[in-house]
């Protein structure tokens, strides 16, 4: 037992011997630094004491790696969105976003009043504010620098900026309230520029989205050194994305404290006089069984080195009133750490930071930083995956958002619904089903009886929804938030859960780890994701992604019919050799009779899918229908019967809507089913996939009437208190 | 008062006759809803597998979500709410009033010489006493409305400190506390007017003001064992509940739904020998 443990210290040292001491990763994969971030920034409190004024520099070291020749600089100003109700983000959330609705007055702004190239030119006047995502001009969300000298190849600029901002009261993930803050989105954060070729682009350009209420984020990989100075009311009550690197009291009676991250594309934190600030380190070796590399390493067919994870200082930052949580938020983050690790590759910072907001603060939960993720419980959980489902996703964004950095604006189902489909893989590992209780005055005194997977859970959400748009849409181009959400997480969550199925588990983890390793700290687009499922499968996957991601067809095969014919001897009169001869009916010996057995099948939905199924008959056997591929316009099946190992093949067209399987002088059919191993979840309708050949009873009807009966009872007994 | 509460189970327990035609009442009245469900699952199970999986203890999940996307297309719980909620209101009043012509006929059983059920008694009752305990109900309505206001009145003073908290421990007390005073209230109206409607078939009254007067004083003059015995039975019918709920047996949780009937018959029968008790 001891020996694994040895080993494993010594490839964990390996490991670590690459990291530098403050915020560096470890070495295997490095991001192309593209800009550097130096911010001193000191929060201020307003008139009513409210840590909501922040006053800054920010040096800004940007590299022109592209091989364009750029005559302009494009930067993000998110709190803008928060500075009147003419903003892009305004008009479109109304002022209502994630169950929170913005309390006009608490507005929130920032104001670049300085902005200089080092040493030179004062760019002050130049700036401008542009709106590339629609007409709005009061939209103050993106500014833009015309430069007077342009910047070549391969060339460097360093930009000084000043800067004055004001938090608004929370909403929309940033914010403060009473004596929180979350401050998210803060800076001017520079744009992606994207040349000619790079994310499929056909032009090159500066990719720098408005701040839109369905969108999140999309930056360039760089380092952060920011030192933010505080009231002394907030010291050790801070947290910040990357390590803290040092901190010092200042004789203002503030305190400065130091944090630097590298190989990240944004920087968030947080303040407020009430955390109860908890810090344990996920040691590796502790979490990680010597089994559960093997397996991994087996599963992946990887070296161990590659699956070994690495250890994680992870700090808790609670109200004190969700104390007796601790446990569980640690609990949660050490799963995640564990299994997004396990599966994707190595959590490669050195700290998390997990924030629970206050009381009336939600709107800064549920939300990802890089290394900072904000959660939100409840005083009495409910759930029993609440707040373990939150912290695991936002944990989960650490690697669909963090690491492989697709832009958010534009295909967000590649972050929020890889996410989905991640989360609901490592809660159903770690926690089991969900169960759903019916909380009276915030107390679950029951429980609905229904019992989900997680990933039955995104069933039974994203089939509610009609779908409008295709999941592969700009955030801001759908029909409305609705179809966003339903989109971005749960029907892309169902999206790869089918694929998963549909490939098998193994393969599957093959296909997810290759895409993240090949695509971490890069920006993949939707197509990048297609190529890499073909690359680790060697299968073309375009029926699927065109139907299933790029289109808004419904998926539903059903089974309509099964119809069992006799096989009679013959009987009657027949003409042999000239004479009349009377052939009485034989009846075949009970058990023994043969029917030329049929079952028609139907693609009820518009959309197609190579769906498996098995019919059953009456002497006990089984034959499985196999889809063994798909070409010219026709589903190929290889049919094998169970008991004889009888193999033929038939096929289907897929431009017909229904196929009749038969089976000529075959015992009784009594059932069929349609993907019996229930592996297409996009399937609109399950319990139509299966028919038996005799009705079936009415015993489930009459138990869940009755328990109708009861509790309908029990509801109008309710009113007989009046009288 | 416990001479009076253990008097009410016998009545309740002799009146078996009773309780069976209340019990049928009300699944006659429920079975308009009860049979669009039976359907439902019959008419999307039949054939298929999930009728067996629709056996166990809990929703098969499949068919849940299925049910959910096919037969309510665009389901939200926004529209589906609403529609329940009405649904269960219009339903509620109908019931109410079901119960409030019953709630003469118990009564008068109850307040005959030999209080045994017999038909004659308990229609006759019924009908005698239906438009009475109407008006009773209307004047309890506006009682009932003095509680929800107080009730709201509270809830917004609290809604108030609730907009500025930071911790949901300072609200959570206060809602508590508030949610309690709001059903003491209820229990206080309640119970006033379940003394009204026995004073009135006792003294067969048709003022129901002045009746209502009447239960009032009685109620205050005799606090603590009106309260008690109100207590008693609100007692015996919430653990009755909560039994039954917590049932995952089907027979159990059907057999004890005769006992939430015997537990309405039984109340009245309590309060009524209650009211005897205090009046002699």
């Amino acid at each position: 037992m001891k020996k694994p443990l040895i080993f494993l210290s010594l490839l964990m040292l390996i490991g670590l011997i690459g990291s530098y001491s403050t915020g560096k990763v470890t070495a295997e994969n490095e991001s192309k630094n593209v800009v550097d971030y130096k911010i001193d920034v000191q929060l201020k409190l307003d008139d009513k004491q409210h840590p909501n004024m922040l006053q800054a520099t920010e040096q800004l070291v940007w590299l022109n790696d592209s091989s364009d020749t750029i005559n302009d600089l494009q930067f993000h100003l998110y709190l803008n969105a928060f500075k009147n109700e003419k903003s892009t983000f305004f008009k479109e959330s109304g002022g209502q976003l994630r169950g929170d609705r913005f309390e006009p007055g608490q507005w929130g702004w920032i104001d670049v009043t300085e902005i200089k190239i080092a040493g030179g030119e004062d760019l002050t006047p130049r700036k401008e504010f542009i709106h590339p995502d629609d007409d709005n001009a009061d939209d103050q969300t993106v500014m833009r620098i015309p430069l007077s000298k342009p910047l070549k190849p391969g060339e460097k600029i360093t930009l000084d900026i000043k800067f004055n901002a004001k938090l608004p009261r929370v909403f929309a993930r940033t914010g403060y309230w009473g004596g929180f803050a979350m401050v998210g989105q803060w800076f001017p954060k520079i744009g992606v520029w994207e040349t000619k070729g790079e994310r499929r682009r056909e032009v090159p350009g500066w990719n720098c989205h408005q701040f839109h209420a369905n969108s999140e984020f999309y930056a360039d990989f760089g380092s952060f050194d920011v030192r933010i100075t505080v009231p002394a009311i907030y010291k050790e009550k801070i947290g910040a994305t990357g390590k803290w690197a040092s901190n010092q009291d200042n004789p203002d009676g503030t305190v400065t404290y130091n944090f630097k991250q590298e190989n990240v594309h944004d920087f968030a934190w947080t303040i407020d006089n009430d955390y109860v600030v908890t810090t344990r380190r996920f040691k590796a070796a502790d979490q990680v069984t010597r089994d559960e590399l093997d397996r991994w390493t087996e599963k992946l067919n990887l070296p161990l080195e590659q699956i070994v994870l690495t250890d994680v200082e992870v700090t808790v930052l609670l109200q004190p009133e969700h104390r007796d949580q601790v446990d569980r938020h640690f609990a949660a983050a050490f799963n995640a750490i564990k299994h997004f690790g396990l599966w994707y590759g190595r959590y490669p910072y050195q700290t998390l930071t997990v924030v629970d907001p206050p009381y009336n603060g939600g709107g800064a939960g549920g939300m990802e930083y890089p290394t900072l993720i904000t959660a939100g419980t409840t005083w009495w959980p409910t759930r029993a995956q609440s707040p373990e489902g939150v912290i695991v996703h936002e944990f989960g964004h650490q690697f669909w958002y963090g690491l492989v950095a697709t832009n958010e604006f534009e295909e967000s189902w590649m972050d929020e619904g890889f996410n989905t489909y991640s989360t609901a893989k490592v809660l159903s590992t770690a926690y089991g089903r969900e169960i759903l209780p019916i909380p009276i005055f915030g107390v679950p005194l029951f429980n609905f009886p229904l019992e989900l997977e997680p990933s039955f859970m995104d069933r039974l959400m994203t089939l509610q929804g009609k779908f409008d748009d295709p999941i592969l849409t700009p955030t801001w181009k759908y029909i409305n938030s609705r179809s966003y959400a339903l989109n971005s997480y749960s029907r892309t969550g169902l999206v790869l859960n089918t694929l998963e199925r549909f490939l098998g588990e193994d393969r599957m983890a093959k296909v997810m780890r290759a895409y993240h390793q090949k695509w971490r700290y890069r920006h993949p687009t939707s197509q990048d994701f297609f190529d890499s499922v073909k690359e680790t499968t060697g299968e073309d996957f375009t029926w699927f992604f065109d139907q299933f991601v790029k289109g808004t067809n419904t998926l539903d095969y059903e089974i309509v019919e099964i119809s069992n014919i006799p096989v009679k001897e013959r009987a009657g009169v027949f003409d042999e050799q000239g004479k009349k001869v009377e052939v009485e009916e034989k009846k075949a010996e009970k058990g023994s009779e043969k029917f030329d057995s049929e079952v028609t099948v139907r693609r009820a939905g518009e959309a197609w899918f190579p769906v498996e199924m098995a019919f059953n008959f009456k002497d006990g056997s089984t034959v499985t229908a196999i889809p063994k591929g798909v070409h010219d316009g026709v589903i190929d099946y290889n049919l094998t019967a169970g008991k004889d190992g009888r193999q033929w093949t038939d096929s289907w067209a897929i431009k017909d809507r229904w196929k009749k399987f038969k089976f000529p002088n075959s015992a009784e059919m009594i059932s069929a089913q349609i993907d019996p191993a229930q592996k297409v979840l996009l399937d609109a309708n399950l319990t139509n996939n299966t028919r038996q050949e005799s009705a079936t009873g009415i015993g489930a009807a009459s138990r869940w009437s009755s328990g109708a009966l009861f509790w309908i009872q029990s509801i109008l007994q309710a009113f007989t208190l009046l009288s | 008062m416990f001479t009076a509460f253990f008097k009410g189970i016998l009545l309740a327990t002799k009146n078996w006759k009773l309780v069976l035609l209340l019990l049928v009442a009300s699944i006659l009245f429920s079975i308009p809803v009860v049979i669009p469900i039976f359907l439902l699952i019959v008419t999307t199970t039949a054939s298929t597998s999930a009728s067996g999986q629709m056996m166990a203890d809990n929703l098969y999940a499949p068919w849940a979500a299925d049910i959910v996307n096919q037969q309510f297309p665009g389901f939200s719980l926004e529209s589906f709410g609403l529609q329940l909620g009405v649904g269960i209101l219009i339903m509620g009043i109908g019931y109410l009033l079901l119960n409030i012509f019953f709630a003469g006929g118990i009564l008068e059983v109850f307040a005959s010489e030999d209080q045994r059920f017999s038909m004659r008694k308990f229609w006759s009752g019924s009908g005698a006493h239906f438009w009475r305990f109407t008006r009773l109900t209307l004047i309890s309505l506006v009682f009932y409305g003095v509680a929800i206001i107080i009730f709201l009145l509270v809830r917004s003073l609290i809604g108030r400190v609730e907009s500025r908290a930071e911790a949901f421990e300072s609200v959570v007390y206060k809602t508590w506390f508030n949610l309690f005073l709001l059903m003491l209230m209820i229990a206080f109206v309640n119970m006033i007017f379940d003394y009204a409607r026995i004073s009135t078939v006792l003294n067969d009254s048709r003022k129901m003001i002045r009746e209502t007067w009447r239960a009032i004083v009685f109620s205050i003059k005799n606090f603590l064992g009106a309260c008690c015995i109100s207590g008693f039975s609100a007692g015996a019918d919430c653990s009755h509940s909560q039994d039954v709920e917590q049932t995952q047996f089907l027979c159990l949780r059907d057999a004890l739904l005769p006992g939430q009937d015997a537990a309405k018959g039984g109340r009245a029968g309590f309060q009524v020998a209650s009211q005897h008790c205090f009046i002699r």
